[in-house]
């Protein structure tokens, strides 16, 4: 008894340190880019005092930080979803650029709007996008049998390139030529935001509210339960009587819904105009983001909090020590690689500790009956 | 005039086809032994970059694109490792290199020559093969092209012939169906996929070196721009059969020079994004129509673990 008693304590020891695999994987991305501003001549020490002087130094940049994690926190959230159901859905900067352009659609087609319908107009009109765009790739899966990696993928260059058509061609500014742009929203289609806060807006409620609402539905509700056992085992989803596909279909809708109303509170949020490429890398970055929150939507508010710390940071750096920003990709995609061979050294431990659990149980079996036929 | 034209377009196609054709070859090698290959822009960036850089030093074409292939075999050697033997997850991961190349690449840039950008290098002159380059329209097009367009030719049909006549192709075939059945006949698993995806690498390597030493004849921030995305959807759509996806290729390419061709043409009245959006188009229309029923390789994505 005792020695299986150690062996639980020693198991559990383990399994907290493999837990913490995504901050483990963070932190090598960090170290990685560290050791790589050390090339230009910089001490490694100066970029960690810099970055989180960047992200953290002051009101304005707390500010900074706060804004750049919206976006990733509502894309990440919907990333979450889709992937806790098994969809592999990696297009989310196609769906946040359409949702972009959902808020433009309603800003300026339909100017007269009093406040308390505008935004919510447009935060349900870029869901609707988001879902539509999605509902391509879930139509190509079902009907062709084409994995929804590759169409989500084609789809993400299709909406960047659809914003700006739109905003070169029907929607360009009649005021401003020097940038491809829409014209200025109205007033009462924008959050509100604090200029001593460093222009923080309050999409980071909304961003808030979604990561809770989200959470709850995939942890607390039936469908929920649902949803991640057909992400789990597929055949143990359709055995105990549900539809995997239906399934499929849901979080594929939900999770380019959200990346819709990323964009468009990212456009309303950030801005008072659609712009080209407003939200270049931030689908990837999302992407990132659900993965070292675990694929849990509890755990992407963390780390959407991280990454946005992490790109106000670099942003700074980028001015006051000339870091090319290509080093964000850099520290991306370090983290993904580790936070995925992370897992994957997790899975390898486990199995042989079970191995190793079921050898001693054989020869305990065994030592057993030796006694047994001795008496 | 009209004839100029067409022989003009059909040049660039297949000079735009090539770098496609050649990736789609790499992503059949990678996928048949079940491994996704989503790492394949990320081999080429690095590729592009290390054949650039030897370029630079060594002003030799055949060491540059040997530099170039064997980087891609490197990374390729490492994302196997990652994948095949320690099991992690093959679509995260590839995208995980794609990131890692693109941040390494534009940063190392930066860092040796500044904002100013990586100096021209020379021209890899075309070599015209004498009666062949005569035949009137498809002449020019086939046989008035750099040597590695020919090699590229060459290339085809000897992988096809590995792939699908050689015992080492039929291995990796039967890896990609069904690994432990292929691992009860005695095929090290482990060892036919990291030599399918090292050749995939190869083969993407090729393509970088291909695309900046004969056609940007410079090294530019993400110089593949989605050239690796096309190819994974050539060979998905060549069934991941090397005479397929250099089908597919031709038809991404032949779209792609017509994205060109039309930019430059200013009387037409369309926008120009939306121009920019047909080889995207094209692809899209491409899996409408013909993609239906293609079966991929029933152990894809998988990890096989020996027990």
């Amino acid at each position: 008894m005792k020695s299986d008693k150690n062996i639980k304590t020693k198991k559990s020891m383990i399994d907290i340190l493999l837990d913490l695999s995504p901050v483990i994987g963070a932190c090598i991305g960090i170290l990685i880019g560290a050791c790589f501003v050390s090339l230009w001549g910089i001490h490694p020490g100066t970029f960690f005092v810099e970055l989180l002087k960047g992200a953290f130094g002051d009101r304005l940049a707390i500010g900074s930080t706060l804004n750049s994690a919206v976006p990733l926190l509502i894309a990440g959230a919907g990333t979450a979803i889709a992937f806790k159901a098994g969809a592999n859905n990696i297009g989310q900067e196609g769906q946040l650029f359409v949702g972009g352009l959902a808020a433009a659609t309603v800003a300026l087609l339909i100017p007269n709007l009093p406040k308390g319908i505008g935004i919510p107009l447009i935060l349900i009109l870029s869901f609707l996008f988001g879902m539509a765009f999605a509902g391509i790739a879930i139509f190509f899966r079902l009907f062709k049998g084409v994995n929804e990696l590759l169409i989500t993928l084609l789809l993400n260059y299709i909406g960047t390139l659809l914003v700006s058509a739109m905003v070169n061609g029907p929607f360009k500014s009649t005021t401003n030529v020097s940038f491809p742009q829409t014209d200025t929203f109205g007033g009462q289609f924008l959050l509100t935001n604090w200029p001593t806060m460093g222009y923080m807006h309050t999409g980071i409620f909304v961003a808030v509210a979604i990561i809770i609402i989200t959470g709850y539905y995939l942890w607390f509700t039936p469908a929920g339960l649902r949803l991640r056992t057909a992400g789990l085992s597929p055949l143990a989803s359709e055995t105990a009587g549900n539809n995997p596909t239906k399934i499929f279909i849901i979080a594929m809708f939900i999770s380019g819904g959200l990346c819709g109303i990323a964009g468009s509170v990212e456009v309303i949020g950030r801005s008072d105009c659609l712009r080209q490429g407003f939200g270049t890398n931030i689908g990837f970055e999302s992407l990132a983001v659900a993965l070292l929150g675990g694929t849990n939507p509890f755990g992407v508010l963390p780390a959407g909090l991280f990454f946005g710390a992490l790109k106000a940071g670099m942003q700074t750096m980028q001015r006051s020590l000339g870091i090319p920003s290509a080093l964000l990709d850099l520290i991306k995609g370090s983290i993904m690689i580790s936070i995925m061979v992370g897992n994957a050294v997790k899975v390898f431990i486990k199995t042989n500790n079970q191995k190793r659990q079921m050898k001693k149980s054989h020869e305990l079996a065994a030592s057993k009956e030796k006694e047994a036929s001795c008496q | 005039m009209n004839v100029t034209v067409l022989v003009e377009y059909l040049n660039s196609t297949i000079r735009v086809s090539v770098p496609i054709i050649l990736v789609a070859i790499g992503v059949c090698y990678s996928e048949r032994g079940g491994v996704y290959a989503m790492g394949s822009e990320g081999y080429m960036l690095i590729s592009a970059f290390v054949s650039v850089v030897t370029m630079i030093y060594t002003n030799n074409h055949f060491i540059s694109v040997l530099a170039g292939i064997l980087s891609g075999m490197l990374v390729a050697g490492i994302f196997s490792y990652f994948t095949v033997i320690l099991g992690a997850d093959q679509v995260i991961c590839g995208l995980g290199i794609n990131f890692v190349m693109l941040g390494l690449t534009s940063s190392l840039q930066r860092l040796l020559w500044g904002v100013t950008g990586i100096p021209r290098i020379p021209v890899m002159n075309a070599v015209e093969i004498p009666v062949l380059s005569k035949i009137p329209l498809i002449g020019s097009m086939l046989f008035n092209q750099p040597i590695p367009i020919y090699l590229t030719y060459l290339l085809i049909p000897l992988v096809w012939w590995i792939m699908f006549r050689s015992t080492w192709g039929l291995q990796l075939r039967a890896v990609g169906e069904n690994p432990s059945c292929a691992d009860t006949l005695g095929i090290s698993v482990r060892k036919t996929r990291i030599l399918g995806i090292i050749t995939g690498g190869a083969f993407c390597g090729l393509s970088g070196a291909v695309l900046s030493l004969s056609q940007v004849q410079t090294f530019t921030e993400n110089i593949s721009g989605g050239r690796g995305w096309f190819g994974l959807i050539a060979a998905t759509f060549g069934g991941w059969n090397p005479l397929g996806a250099t089908g597919a290729g031709l038809i991404f390419g032949a779209a792609e020079s017509l994205q060109l061709r039309l930019q430059i043409m200013s009387k037409i009245n369309i926008s120009s994004y939306v121009i920019l959006m047909i080889p995207y188009l094209v692809a899209l229309l491409f899996i409408l129509f013909i993609g239906k029923s293609r079966r991929h390789p029933a152990a894809m994505g998988k990890f096989y673990k020996k027990y």
